[in-house]
């Protein structure tokens, strides 16, 4: 408890120091932000001044040329400086104006511009002493000055472009306010200070602080609290209104922190400042104490609590000597210890309403927490030991692909090769065998090339099944054709049972399954049969059918089963007579079952024979079908429709559904075309549907509009976009049109279309 | 007997005319390799006895060229080429009118044998093809449209699936403006459609199945 009251000053201390070294990192950043953007237009600022300094010297030239000229005669040239004036206009608040040289102004040809601004600039520099003004005129010829206005609150810095004729006693100078140099020089520096401000708000330390860029001259560039004036900045750092806000932030030129009491409120806003004497700008940060210091008085808070809380555990170590809660301490005893044992599922039961009974239900609720995390730990666990095992699995299998590849191509064509050779040995006799031996192996390498382009598109998921009903029978026909002479060769005895089931599958892949099967089964039977046929299935699978492959051959023993579906398994002494094999045929045909989710089974005794089947889906009825694709069915009679997509493969998949549903369709790419239907065949369309993005500067919803404004006032219209952000879909609707997403979904596009008949 | 060879691939082409001279004696070859060469023989020449035709030729739209072929010699058997051997790809040519189909994998002996059959009036697909398919009513009207064009019009139709404009068509061809947009309305005409994206669109459905990425 000592302990705990004697750190309490100290972790103030802490705290404070924690949320000061807070505010210094954001001024850090903030300056940084500041330093970095005003360099970029320190550049710019370079160049306008000297175009500016080139337009100066320009007018000077002209003007004491003129002066020369006209002999004297300043009142003949007054129209002639007017124009000129304008002409050569650097601002609109620039000023020129003629001197004599006892310092008498003689003419002012600038617009806006009082006897006023010379004479100050005259007083400024003393030249108002009689006769003074010809040797200050000998000393500089010509050059720039720079004088401040003060004005009210405002201090404006001056630049005065001068040149003297001797001969004539005359000064003539242009000069500018030097914040106004050029207008687009401010906007320039417009939009740095509004990127300021915008990148100050983001970064703000809290709502209740204000960070304010300020220039020297009092003007507020960038402030997170708008209704913010100069000279509340003047007040609030205490420099006087009249000083430069630059003098009050300037020393110490890194950092300061002010501390004011505001006097009504009693509350102390403390400061931070940096000011840069480079860009003429400070950066002032400001904040109310107690809301700096607040963060950190709640945690004092929350320890002065835990040391209560300390307290009241000591009282709760006197209870449990008193005996009165034993009881519940030892549940809550074992129940921790069962917890670190690992018992996840162990409650406590106490049923009283006192301190004790939360704390059992507290307890109760934190081991129901850990459990759950527990499982869900342990679910990712195995999921990402599966994920590790399926990589590493697949990275051997890939291995052990790639060197069956290396030895099962390079060995044809490592053979074609010697058979070249005796070709080229023996060019006249015997070379009709070394030349047979050559196409047989290439033959043996396209082979096998074509049964890995399968098995790699089939790894890659490329293909798509193409599912339609047909007579299974069909199938069996064509097996028939292509291995009744090969097994009648062999010996065997191919029989395949008809039949009038109608399986909704794809057809290719189906044949290129039954395919493999049958040939598989041909290949390792030595004696006996082959059988191709398929039974309903009656129970869990009703509905389906099972299309078996069954032979005596000499079977696959138990642990060879999932091996022969692998790419390259062969069994061992497959016959050679005749084709070669490689291993493949049972992978495409697992290929393709997955991808058609069909179940393969596999029974086998060894030296028996082996039945393989898939089960595969029967054809439903054909009126349920119909029922289940309504959009495939409809039909709708006699509407035209115009469809905008640059797109032609989008133009051609809209052209047959629309077509397929009845609807003459009018495929455009461009808006350009779909003037040009329109122009060709007026009136006669029914709804236009469109891509939304159709060129660089055109979507759809503008096509619509303008096809509508063309006169078609009343046709109905749609968008298809595959632009899913917001923007899209806002401008979208808030021009009243409907739209759906890309990639179409046909009873979508059909509710659409209904809608817009 | 008169044949023409409708092939891009220079070797394949020379193998096939060595091939067809020992199974034909009296065989007269003539090729072509582009739809410029084939647009040119077909000014002049109006009598082959067979056609073989790759399904990839430059300039030809997919099965465009079948049909273009048909409707230009409607009593010639054409017979399709090709290294592509899916059968879908097969049974769409067949829809198209054509009486036979090589594999480009297929041997000397394969060859005479389909060839021999188309000669003597049969159809020769491979075994697992099944010759009766029915094609799509919009598709087999849409091939007989095609097959209707003449010489000049087959050509602006390939134009105009290549995306040209009135004015592009008119500098390939070498005719005034005028006459290439003559041609393509004429196009558009008989071909049923009213914007020239819908040429487009129906070239599209005659392209072959594209490849499948691996």
């Amino acid at each position: 408890m000592v302990i705990f009251i004697a750190a309490i000053p100290y972790l103030e201390k802490k705290l404070y120091a924690l949320q000061e070294e807070k505010v210094i990192a954001f001024m850090n950043s903030a300056q940084h932000l500041i330093e970095n953007e005003s360099q970029s237009i320190d550049q710019y600022w370079k160049m306008i001044v000297d175009e500016q300094k080139k337009k100066m010297a320009d007018i000077l030239n002209i003007y004491s040329s003129v002066l020369k000229d006209k002999n004297y005669n300043v009142a003949k040239t007054e129209d002639f400086f007017r124009e000129n004036t304008r002409l050569h206009k650097l601002s609109d608040k620039a000023a020129f104006w003629i001197m004599s040289g006892n310092g008498q102004i003689m003419r002012v040809g600038a617009i806006g511009i009082k006897h006023g601004k010379a004479k100050l600039f005259r007083d400024y520099y003393g030249y108002a002493i009689y006769n003074d003004i010809l040797q200050k005129i000998t000393e500089a010829p010509e050059g720039t000055k720079r004088y401040s206005e003060n004005r009210g609150n405002r201090i404006t810095d001056r630049k005065v472009y001068f040149k003297s004729l001797q001969k004539n006693n005359l000064i003539i100078g242009v000069e500018v306010a030097v914040d106004s140099l050029d207008q687009e020089l401010e906007k320039q520096t417009d939009s740095l200070f509004s990127k300021i401000n915008t990148d100050l708000k983001r970064q703000r330390f809290s709502k209740k602080s204000n960070v304010v860029v300020i220039r020297g001259s009092g003007e507020i560039v960038a402030s997170s609290d708008k209704g913010l004036r100069g000279s509340d900045i003047a007040e609030i750092i205490g420099a006087n209104n009249k000083d430069r806000i630059n003098n009050a932030t300037k020393e110490p030129s890194a950092n300061r922190i002010v501390k004011l009491e505001e006097k009504s409120a009693e509350k102390t806003t403390i400061i931070w400042t940096r000011h840069f004497p480079d860009y003429d700008c400070n950066l002032l940060f400001y904040i109310n104490e107690d809301t700096l210091y607040g963060a950190a008085d709640q945690l004092k808070i929350q320890i002065a609590i835990a040391s209560v809380l300390f307290i009241l555990g000591i009282n709760f170590i006197a209870l449990l000597f008193t005996g009165r809660v034993s009881s519940v301490v030892k549940k809550l005893s074992d129940l921790t210890a069962g917890v670190k044992k690992g018992d996840l599922s162990v409650r406590v039961k106490v049923e009283r309403m006192d301190e004790l009974g939360e704390l059992a239900d507290s307890i109760n609720e934190m081991i129901l927490t850990i459990e759950e995390r527990n499982a869900s730990l342990t679910n990712l666990n195995a999921c990402l030991h599966k994920a590790t095992e399926d990589a590493n699995a697949a990275n051997k299998s890939k291995t052990g692909f790639l060197a069956t590849i290396s030895h099962d191509l390079l060995q044809p064509i490592g053979a074609a090769r010697l058979f070249a050779s005796s070709i080229i040995d023996n060019p006249q006799e015997s070379a009709k065998r070394p030349a047979e031996k050559i196409k047989e192996t290439l033959k043996t390498a396209e082979q096998l090339i074509a049964e890995l382009v399968e098995i790699s598109k089939l790894n890659a998921g490329t293909i798509k099944p193409d599912i339609s009903s047909f007579p299974l029978n069909d199938l069996f026909n064509e097996i028939s054709r292509a291995y009744s002479a090969k097994a009648t060769a062999k010996g065997l005895q191919l029989i395949i049972v008809k039949t009038t089931v109608i399986v909704k599958s794809d057809k290719k892949f189906l044949r290129h399954i039954i395919n493999n099967l049958v040939s598989n089964a041909i290949r390792y039977t030595e004696r006996g049969k082959v059988l191709l046929g398929c039974r309903r299935q009656i129970n869990k699978e009703e509905g389906n059918i099972s299309i078996e492959v069954i032979d005596t051959g000499r079977g696959i023993s138990n642990t060879q089963k999932d091996e022969v579906f692998r790419e390259f398994v062969r069994l061992e002494k497959a016959d050679n007579n005749g084709d070669k094999c490689f291993g493949l045929g049972l992978a495409i045909v697992k290929g393709l079952t997955s991808l058609l989710k069909y179940e393969v089974k596999l029974d086998s005794k060894s030296g028996k024979g082996s039945r393989f089947s898939i089960i595969v889906p029967q054809a439903i009825s054909h009126e349920n079908e119909s029922i289940k694709d309504n959009a495939d069915i409809i039909t709708i009679t006699a509407k035209k429709v115009l469809y905008i997509d640059d797109d032609t493969m989008q133009l051609a998949y809209m052209e047959k559904i629309l077509t397929e549903w009845g609807l003459e369709t009018i495929p455009v790419a461009s808006k350009e075309e779909a003037f040009e239907y329109l122009d060709e065949y007026p009136g006669e369309l029914d709804i236009i549907i469109s891509d939304y993005h159709i060129a660089e500067n055109l979507n759809g919803v503008e096509i619509i509009n303008q096809i509508r404004k063309s006169g078609n006032k009343e046709i109905s219209a749609f968008i298809v976009t595959s632009d899913r952000t917001e923007e899209v879909a806002e401008n979208i609707h808030n021009n009243k049109i409907r739209f759906i997403n890309k990639p179409i979904n046909k009873n979508e596009l059909l509710e659409e279309i209904m809608r817009a008949i | 007997m008169y044949c023409l060879i409708v092939e891009d691939h220079p070797i394949y082409k020379e193998a096939l005319e060595k091939i067809l001279g020992e199974i034909f004696s009296d065989i007269v070859i003539r090729t072509a390799s582009s739809l410029k060469a084939l647009q040119d023989i077909v000014e002049t020449e109006k009598d082959f006895d067979l056609i073989l035709l790759d399904l990839t030729i430059p300039g030809i739209h997919g099965f465009s060229g079948v049909l273009y072929l048909r409707g230009q010699y409607p009593n010639t058997p054409v017979v399709v080429i090709s290294a592509r051997e899916e059968a879908a790809i097969i049974q769409e040519a067949i829809s198209y009118g054509i009486k036979g189909y090589i594999s480009k994998s297929a041997d000397k002996q394969a060859i005479a044998d389909t060839l021999n059959d188309v000669l003597s009036g049969k159809c020769s697909f491979p075994p697992n093809i099944d010759a009766e398919t029915e094609i799509d009513e919009s598709y087999r009207q849409m091939a007989q449209q095609i097959s209707e064009l003449t010489n000049k019009q087959f050509q602006v139709f390939t134009l105009l699936t290549e995306g040209l404009s009135n004015q592009e068509i008119a500098n390939t061809l070498f005719v005034s403006l005028s006459t290439a947009k003559a041609h393509v309305s004429a196009v558009m005409k008989i071909l049923g459609v009213k914007t020239r994206s819908h040429v487009a669109v129906i070239a599209r459905k005659l392209q072959l199945e594209d490849d499948v990425d691996i």
